[in-house]
């Protein structure tokens, strides 16, 4: 034990990132950069939420004149782009690099610097968009920008420009959370973690990452495209020189799709996590549930072009688009039917958690069911781009994102924080949110069938929507009023909430085997994996580790990727200002690109020096002889 | 939390290359990443292809074989440099002649750059002509952005093997810097049958 | 104002009857597998009450129980695929059915797509000068099939009456097409469902389904000029007309007007609405509309006339005048 007090010591000291500002500017612990991921994801998602408000203010009764077009235009370009770009992914990405390292046993991610860096350019990106919004230039083409509108003869001004920048911004950071997952996942899992023993949160995470790495480079190529068209007069989607707006949309939705389910994977992990700790029994159908996650990522990439059915496409190809598009409702089943079993096995505890757990299944089974209804196109053609198709995909990014996070959030606050979070507040939360949710959501379907078209300022009397309307902007009251819950039960919670232990829940993973929060360093030694549920498995309560890394530097195990076996020691980079510094150039380079196509080049004469820094070696003694040349 | 030592990892080497390696890793999927930018800068091509009569669009010339061929020629050969670094790096022989032939990858890189520009010309479009114009510059400045990020890193490598303290890691890094400029070459093969190429069949 | 249909639940064709069929379908089907999903998810919440509290401590009839759930879950499995095939299978037979024109030769038109209305024109292959153009109201005959033909002007909107058939778009540079036909004698109220800028809101039109001997008469009495005004208020207004800014944007056939940046007028009198289904047209919204329609539909590209009432009074009386 006096061994253990010492190694924890060094390791304390080791690892310390100190305290103050710089300490913080300089962070390179995935824990401290997540935890602020997250925080900003949160803030983004009320201020996403504002706009949904007032979008629900506007449209609750017929010729309403609270909001111009103007304004409402702004308002739900901005609700969708920051709820997709600012909050989703990121959110998602966030919990992943939060939890992904203390599941698999490593002590940090990757590549540290490069993390940190990937979330300067998101909270730079979002802050530029609202920067915008605030001075009046936020965009006003719609989240899914479609050109000519988003072009340059008819959105003259910065509007879009400042939309086409901020997607640069949010996807570098999605593509280097991708990138960390991934190389972490595949060499960093703790030693005997073989590919049959990961968590299925860990899986969904490593797979919603190599769809990043598919899907996003289509978004950025177009929306560089798109800037370039309105900043050097190229002619990409300029019919009148040969470019094409279809061009457009179909890079937009083979990004756009699979972002649907970039988003719902990790929810899908994280409720496999929850679901085995609140029935206490393993997954059922742990490999099916993983060719399913496979299976769901390859599909929705073929899916794109049911965005579309409304253009002028071939038939037969449009067909085959429904084939897909039902297809990946199998998957998505099986999934449901292996938890359905497993609760069936086990004996469910009704936590907030497990609570919002159940609420994923009530409402994401409506919005994979109006899914299939819009993946055929007759009925499609009927409801695409009305109140319908809102009510579809509130249903299942809201039911199988937003409910399966605030689940896990429940489930991981006591790791993260080392509090409980209030279960009397949460159940309140969690109600209030399901009621609120169906109030506003569900009159939508009908909406859309009675002729309510999306993205509309306002609409006639006789038209005969105002009451549906009206009961829809209420349930958004009880929404608002359940996030405030949530708020509150943070902030009490932080201050009074019960002190959580390592392990509150009773948890099979490895986050639980160290203590609440987790020291910088994770965990004191490397766990040995003997089951797919290591803590559940441990004989005679004794987590089996290995020892012997290096406790004076920042040292991580590398294993091998089938079958985690120990390959050799590196290091992790420690706290830098660089990530930060190339950040405000490369991203200034960015945003001044706007204005001037100088700022690109000055940008990356800048950014240069910074990544000569970056990439230069620093040899501390001791550790690996310098060679001799 | 009580531990149950199984082994001990302070015996394991401290650097390893190819797949062992995170950095090869986080280059592999760099690599996917710039990869399939490039595919959907391809797609769009033919996209647009089918918006017009003719291709190139009348009125404008063939692009030239000439300095084209010429640096794809440049470009092929480049990777041989790179691959003797790498063959060294891996059987982890004298830094500075590592260097040597990093320092030969730069030379190459820097001849491609220069022909990329006249190469620019020899498409007898601009960018702002017409979609024709816009896709063909776009897809030789955004590889051009490549060739002159993949020169700048292997000139900064070369750097550090002449006058920065080494370690061993990086050995490994000049072997990732060679799959990178791999990646750089082989993607110029086919762009290059896109660009000046295609144009003759299509 | 006037009665109003503009919902995907009251089909006037034979397209949107089998859309509407098809959802019929769609919804009994979701809702029994809703209701199964469920029952099977709250049946299992509650036999877990029964369960052992922790993993460790499991039944003895363990493998037994583990065998009955993975029957369940193969079949459950089975039957998805099962409905999933028969939802393919139905979905696919009423894309037959909707794109089969039956009966006579379809009418024409051709519809344009601008910010914020819709331009209207009914070719005449045989005449070419009798190609008729009016804005946001298409009169069509009962029972005869109509076929459009459509582009865009500026950005991409979408053709939508839901009572008659499903949306279409209308994309600058393509042509796109599409067929529907009203059984029913009515007025159909359609609707842009593409997001196309500002007033995307106040961009609707109307499809007026009238028995085939009232079309024709609607036919012959469009394909006329404008009549001369007769009463001397109307003739002003008809100078007004032309010599104050309308005619810069629109144009009245029979007179110098013949701009097109804006809705033909010829026949503005006939028709329901102006400003593309926002207002209904009579005087009063005339009045209102031409004075300031940016107060009306900010954002239109309309500009305000601040026309003296005198001048106002005899504008309005002749556009009254252009039945």
């Amino acid at each position: 034990m006096r061994e253990e007090d010492e190694i924890r010591e060094k390791l304390e000291t080791s690892w310390d990132e100190g305290s103050g500002l710089w300490a913080w500017l300089t962070s390179t612990n995935h824990k401290s950069i997540s935890k602020r991921y997250i925080v900003t994801a949160i803030v983004f998602f009320i201020l996403g939420g504002i706009e949904a408000g007032m979008i629900r203010a506007q449209l609750a009764r017929p010729e309403n004149r609270l909001i111009g077009p103007d304004l409402y235009n702004q308002i739900f370009t901005m609700h969708g782009s920051t709820m997709m770009f600012l909050f989703a992914v990121p959110v998602m990405e966030a919990v992943g690099l939060y939890l992904v390292p203390l599941m698999i046993g490593t002590r940090n991610v990757a590549f540290p610097r490069l993390n940190a860096l990937g979330y300067w350019m998101y909270l730079f990106g979002g802050v530029l968009l609202y920067i915008a919004f605030f001075y009046n230039t936020g965009p006003d083409a719609g989240w899914f920008a479609y050109v000519p509108l988003s072009g340059p003869e008819y959105s003259p001004g910065k509007r879009v420009d400042i939309w086409a920048q901020m997607i640069t911004f949010t996807e570098i950071a999605a593509l280097i959370g991708a990138v960390e997952i991934i190389t972490t996942v595949f060499k960093q899992r703790a030693p005997g973690m073989s590919l049959n023993r990961i968590p299925l949160f860990v899986w969904a995470m490593l797979i919603m990452s190599f769809m990043i790495v598919f899907a996003l480079p289509a978004i950025v190529v177009s929306s560089s495209m798109l800037a370039m068209d309105r900043l050097i007069d190229t002619h990409f989607f300029n019919p009148a020189e040969g470019g094409d707006a279809l061009l457009w949309q179909h890079l937009f939705w083979f990004f756009g799709h699979p972002e649907v389910y970039i988003i719902v994977i990790p929810a899908l992990g994280m409720l496999s996590s929850m679901i085995e700790t609140f029935t206490r029994r393993r997954i059922f159908g742990y490999p099916a549930m993983v060719l399913s996650l496979i299976s769901t990522a390859f599909l929705g990439f073929g899916l794109w072009v049911h965005h579309m059915f409304a253009t002028p496409l071939p038939e037969l190809g449009q067909s085959l688009f429904t084939a897909a598009s039902a297809a990946i409702a199998l998957p998505t089943g099986v999934q449901i039917f292996c938890w359905i079993a497993t609760i069936w096995s086990g004996r469910p505890r009704y936590t907030t958690s497990f609570m919002f757990v159940i609420g994923f299944f009530v409402l994401f089974i409506i919005g994979g069911l109006s899914g299939v209804m819009i993946a055929s196109i007759p009925y499609d053609l009927q409801a695409h781009d009305t109140f319908f198709v809102v009510a579809h995909f509130h249903y299942v990014l809201i039911g199988g994102a937003v409910f399966p996070l605030f689940g896990a959030f429940y489930y991981w606050f006591p790791k993260m924080t080392g509090r409980m979070l209030s279960e009397r507040a949460g159940k309140w939360n969690f109600w209030l949110f399901f009621v609120g949710m169906n109030v506003t959501f569900f009159p939508m379907h009908i909406l859309g069938l009675f002729g309510m078209p999306r993205r509309v300022y306002t609409y006639l009397p006789e038209m005969g929507w105002g009451n549906l309307n009206m009961l829809s902007s209420i349930g958004a009251v009880i929404i608002v009023a359940s996030v405030c819950v949530f708020l509150g039960n943070v902030w009490v919670s932080l201050r009074r909430g019960i002190p959580a232990g390592d392990n509150p829940w009773d948890g099979s993973t490895l986050e639980w085997a160290t203590s609440s929060p987790p020291p910088a360093y994770n965990h004191l030694f490397i766990p040995v994996v003997e089951g797919r549920d290591p803590l559940w498995d441990m004989r005679e309560g004794e987590l089996a580790v290995v020892t012997g890394l290096r406790t004076d530097r920042h040292e991580g195990l590398l294993t091998s990727i089938m079958d985690a076996e120990p390959e050799h020691r590196f290091e992790f980079k420690g706290p830098t200002i660089l990530p930060l510094l190339l950040a405000v150039f490369g991203g200034g380079s960015i945003v001044i690109a706007i204005f001037t196509p100088w700022g690109v080049t000055v940008g990356s004469i800048l950014s240069l020096v910074i990544l000569v820094c970056w990439f230069w070696p620093t040899i501390s003694p001791d550790y690996d002889t310098p060679r001799k040349r | 939390m009580k531990h149950r030592p199984v082994g001990d990892v302070s015996t394991l080497p401290d650097h390893a290359f190819s797949h062992h390696a995170p950095i090869w890793w986080g280059n592999l999927l760099m690599i996917f990443i710039e990869g399939t930018a490039f595919a959907i800068l391809a797609a769009s091509y033919f996209y647009i292809r089918r918006n017009f009569d003719a291709w190139p669009p009348s009125g404008t010339l063939l692009p030239d074989l000439g300095v084209s061929s010429i640096n794809l020629l440049v470009i092929v050969i480049s990777a041989a440099p790179f691959w003797c670094a790498a063959r060294l790096a891996r059987a982890e022989a004298s830094v500075a002649t590592i260097g040597l032939w990093l320092t030969l990858g730069v030379l190459f890189g820097v001849v491609a750059i220069v022909l990329r520009g006249f190469e620019f010309a020899a498409l007898h479009t601009r960018y702002d002509s017409n979609a024709y114009g816009s896709i063909t510059w776009t897809i030789l400045a955004v590889h051009l952005a490549h060739l002159l990020a993949g020169t700048l890193e292997t000139f900064l490598i070369a750097l550090v093997m002449f006058v920065g303290p080494v370690e061993k890691k990086h050995y490994t890094d000049a072997t990732v810097m060679a799959v990178y400029w791999y990646f750089i070459v082989i993607s110029w093969v086919a762009l290059y049958l896109i660009v000046f190429i295609a144009p003759r069949f299509i | 104002m006037m009665d109003v249909s503009q919902s995907a639940l009251h089909p006037g064709g034979p397209k949107a009857a089998a859309i509407l069929q098809l959802g019929r379908f769609l919804w009994i089907t979701a809702t029994v597998v809703y209701v199964i999903v469920m029952g099977a998810l709250f049946y299992a919440l509650r036999s877990g009450t029964t369960r052992p509290a922790t993993f460790a401590d499991t039944d003895a009839d363990e493998p037994e129980r583990e065998r009955v759930r993975t029957r369940w879950v193969f079949a459950a499995i089975a039957a998805t695929a099962f409905i999933l095939l028969l939802f393919i299978f139905v979905d696919v037979s009423t894309a037959r059915t909707m794109s089969r024109v039956g009966g006579e030769k379809p009418l024409r038109v051709d519809v344009v797509g601008h910010q914020w209305w819709w331009g209207v024109k009914y070719p005449d292959t045989a005449n070419p000068q009798n190609i008729i153009e009016t804005a946001n109201e298409i009169h069509v005959p009962v029972g005869r099939a109509v076929f459009i033909k459509m582009t865009s002007g500026d950005v991409i909107h979408s053709f939508w009456a839901p009572n008659l058939d499903g949306k279409k778009d209308l994309i600058p540079g393509h042509e796109t097409r599409t067929w529907f036909r009203a059984d029913s004698a009515g007025v159909y109220r359609g609707q842009c469902a593409e997001f196309c800028g500002h007033e995307h809101a106040k961009m609707a039109f109307y499809i007026v389904a009238e028995p085939r001997a009232q079309f024709e008469q609607w036919l012959q009495s469009q394909k006329s000029e404008a009549a001369q005004p007769t009463d001397s208020l109307a003739q002003g207004g008809e100078r007004v007309f032309l010599s104050g800014t309308c005619a810069m944007c629109h144009s009245i056939a029979g007179t110098g007007a013949a701009s097109n940046v804006g809705p033909d007028l010829t026949h503005l009198a006939s028709r329901r609405t102006i400003g593309a289904g926002t207002l209904p047209n009579n005087p009063g919204n005339l009045v209102a509309w031409i004075l300031d329609p940016q107060s009306i539909k900010p954002g239109v590209k309309m500009p305000p006339n601040k026309l003296d009432p005198q001048s106002m009074r005899a504008l309005v009386a002749y556009l009254g005048t252009l039945k």
